[in-house]
């Protein structure tokens, strides 16, 4: 009898189980090698590997990202200022007789990030200011926003499938009916993406310790490429410590700020959503 | 089945559920390596600044004028051309409109508002944006009396630089160099000294002495120089406040090639006695000397680390003019240069990761910079003469004074001071009221008063 309720409890977790996630991969024994034929295929065109390997703990940092926790990284922004306070201050001894920072300092800088909103109310006369204020905070959670998302994802879905999806969809029809969902970015398309963010990164010539500033950071996207919320230092604790650091990260940030939204094949949206991009100088200055 | 043997199979069985999820392929992060980028420098608005009221607006507009001039010297800013902005410096008072700027591909954003005060003096504040982040970077205020205005824009300019590049500006610093007047015969050497962007210039000497290699102290109250006392060389020290000339120690022989230690307690420079020259220290503070090299050639051009621990300096110890680095104490001189050409005047950097130096070979000058252990040479500039390589404060610029050749009738030979970044690519003429050479760069944030 008991056995009985295990073995019945244990096939119906599994049964479950295999409803949410799926079959495990080694399981799946065709898509996977049809798959890889087309990967041999494009091997000469970059030396990159085409898919990236699993890392189940970090999977829990997908959910969070939405604006609330993003909002905690700008404070160290503004508590940049002590170093440079720090030259005023000798001033203020000998040479400019007052010169020194506010010590209030710190408030003004607050300020700005709270008024804008109250301000809206004055300027909401001035038709064209609002929509604007209200477009330049992508990330941070906006009900607008996830309107205009829903409207354009099928259109983009349309546009932005066909060049990059259009090569391999014909090799891979040809053995599936499958549509191209759970299957790896090619590295065509991964060339592509990579492509699209070094055209907009800046990279400092001759800073120091260039070697120590490569800069790991985690994007998520919504299904029409734009960003789903601000990515993320993956050394987050650096930021602080390190100006250097900052300063690289600012850079490696305002790249991905720049290009979005990119230019991925939608079907393969599961295989996208969560980027971790690694920004590294070193081959290019040497 | 008992309960054990039931807890095995549930745990067996999650075991096997975790390991089959490890492999599920639909939770993958895609992770991507951005290893090429582009070196061009950062896009950023610098606005005229708002003034509050009507004796605020001539600053407003020169302050922003010296920001601009400022960053874009330094070769990693490209500022854009103010025509270009929509926004107006009043309709940024409150916060910028980032899509505006966005526009016309800011990356980042200064505004700023000047306020003539009652009490006479001037309050200058700035922000900066990060135009793609929509946030504030930094903000800060100074007040001054109005004339000073200037140095408050060289501190705005530090400010903004430190804060993007994560490195300590430049920008409030001062230069002191030899101004060169009359013919090539009969030259006039005279010790003077600027804002490292060629304002406020004023004269030291009177041109009565022959003037050569002025060195700042660290605290940039003091400038060691050499000069001619009876006809013979000697190291001075110079009091910036005061205005006072010493000579410093009483050598039988010449010296020259003086500059400080990294504390401002020593000055290290050549003694020459006889045909050979070797290298000697004095404290400033017991006036006791000691000598560091002991070889019968010529050992000169000291220059110390910035940790005070080791010095480099050039001797034609090995046959040919090279660089060589030995403990502070004069141990362990081992040589660094294995070029072809002469090598010469060997600075440290501040930040301490390379070695500027002055080499010729094939009738050609160039700057140059290694790493301490001689490795990473790479040469910066070329001309006809190039020589007398300085660091700003922050290692990532150096000065120096370039020579164009002497024609057969006696023009040309015209010597001017230029900056290059360690790029090689940013070179830039420091304007300079006179002809001028042999520059030093002084440490950030002098303090003593701008006198104009």
């Amino acid at each position: 009898m008991r056995n009985g309720i295990v073995i019945s409890a244990v096939i119906h977790v599994t049964a479950l189980w295999v409803s949410f996630v799926g079959v495990p991969e080694w399981m799946r024994s065709d898509p996977e090698i049809i798959e890889q034929a087309v990967i041999v295929e494009l091997v000469t065109i970059s030396e990159e590997t085409r898919a990236a390997r699993p890392k189940p703990e970090k999977v829990k940092e997908d959910k969070p990202p939405p604006s609330p926790r993003e909002k905690p990284e700008p404070p160290p922004v503004a508590e940049a200022p002590p170093p440079v306070p720090v030259e005023p201050e000798v001033e203020v001894a000998v040479v400019v007789p007052d010169v020194k920072p506010l010590p209030a300092q710190k408030k003004p800088v607050a300020k700005p990030k709270r008024k804008p909103k109250p301000p809206t109310r004055k300027t909401a006369k001035r038709s064209p200011d609002a929509p604007q204020k209200a477009k330049s905070k992508k990330y941070k959670f906006d009900p607008d926003r996830i309107a205009a998302l829903i409207d354009k994802t099928p259109r983009k879905q349309a546009t932005q499938e066909s060049p990059e999806t259009l090569q391999v969809q014909p090799k891979i029809t040809s053995r599936t009916a499958q549509p191209l969902e759970g299957q790896p970015l090619t590295l065509s398309e991964v060339d592509a993406l990579r492509a699209q963010i070094e055209r907009c990164w800046i990279v400092q010539a001759g800073a120091r310790y260039a070697e120590d500033l490569v800069v790991t950071l985690r994007v998520f996207l919504n299904p029409d490429g734009s960003l789903r919320s601000e990515p993320k230092v993956v050394e987050g604790d650096r930021l602080a410590a390190d100006p250097f650091f900052r300063a690289a990260a600012e850079s490696a940030i305002r790249a991905v700020l720049k290009c979005e939204p990119f230019k991925m094949p939608v079907t393969k949206y599961d295989r996208w959503r969560e980027i971790e991009l690694t920004f590294d100088p070193r081959e290019m200055l040497g | 089945m008992n309960a054990p043997a039931i807890t095995r199979s549930m745990v067996a069985c999650l075991a096997a559920m975790s390991i089959a999820l490890a492999a599920t392929p639909a939770l993958a992060v895609l992770k991507i390596d951005i290893t090429q980028g582009v070196v061009d420098p950062l896009p950023i608005a610098i606005s005229v600044f708002h003034a509050e009221n009507e004796g605020a607006r001539e600053s407003a507009r020169d302050i922003a004028d010296v920001v601009t001039r400022n960053l874009e010297r330094s070769g990693l800013f490209r500022p854009i051309d103010r025509r270009a902005f929509i926004q107006t410096p009043a309709a940024m008072k409150v916060q910028p409109r980032f899509p505006d700027w966005r526009a016309i591909n800011a990356q980042a954003l200064v505004t700023g508002t000047t306020t003539m005060l009652e009490d006479g003096r001037l309050r200058v504040e700035f922000r900066l944006w990060d135009v793609f982040a929509s946030q504030q970077m930094t903000g800060l205020a100074y007040f001054t009396s109005p004339p000073n205005w200037r140095r408050i824009a060289h501190l705005i300019s530090d400010a903004i630089y430190q804060r993007l590049t994560g490195e300590a500006g430049y920008f409030d610093t001062r230069i002191v160099y030899i101004a060169e007047t009359g013919p090539q015969i009969k030259r006039i050497k005279r010790l003077a000294i600027m804002d490292q962007d060629g304002a406020h210039n004023r004269y030291l000497t009177d041109g009565g002495h022959l003037v050569l290699t002025p060195r700042f102290s660290p605290t940039s109250q003091e400038i060691t120089y050499l000069s001619y006392l009876q006809d013979k060389p000697r190291v001075f020290i110079y009091n910036i406040d005061t205005g006072q000339q010493e000579v410093l120690g009483d050598f039988p022989g010449m010296t020259f090639a003086p500059r400080f230690s990294p504390d401002g307690n020593k000055v290290i420079m050549s003694f020459i006695r006889g045909d050979n020259s070797d290298i000697h220290t004095m404290d400033l503070r017991t006036r006791r000397i000691a000598r560091l090299t002991r070889h019968s050639a010529i050992d000169t051009s000291p220059s110390f680390s910035p940790d005070g621990s080791q010095i480099t300096f050039n001797s034609d110890r090995g046959g040919s003019q090279q660089l060589y680095v030995m403990d502070a104490d004069g141990r362990d001189v081992h040589r660094i240069s294995f070029g072809r050409g002469r090598y010469a005047t060997p600075v440290w950097s501040p930040r301490g990761d390379l070695i500027a130096f002055t080499k010729s070979t094939r009738g050609k000058f160039y700057i140059g910079v290694m790493r301490p252990d001689g490795s990473g040479e790479r040469l910066l500039t070329e001309s006809f003469l190039d020589e007398g390589p300085t660091w700003a404060p922050n290692g990532r610029v150096l000065m120096f004074f370039r020579q164009t050749p002497t024609r057969g009738d006696g023009s040309g030979g015209e010597t001017s001071l230029y900056s290059v970044d360690l790029t090689g690519h940013n070179e830039r003429k420091i304007v300079s009221p006179t002809q001028a050479s042999d520059p030093a760069w002084s440490p950030l944030s002098s303090p003593p008063p701008l006198i104009r």
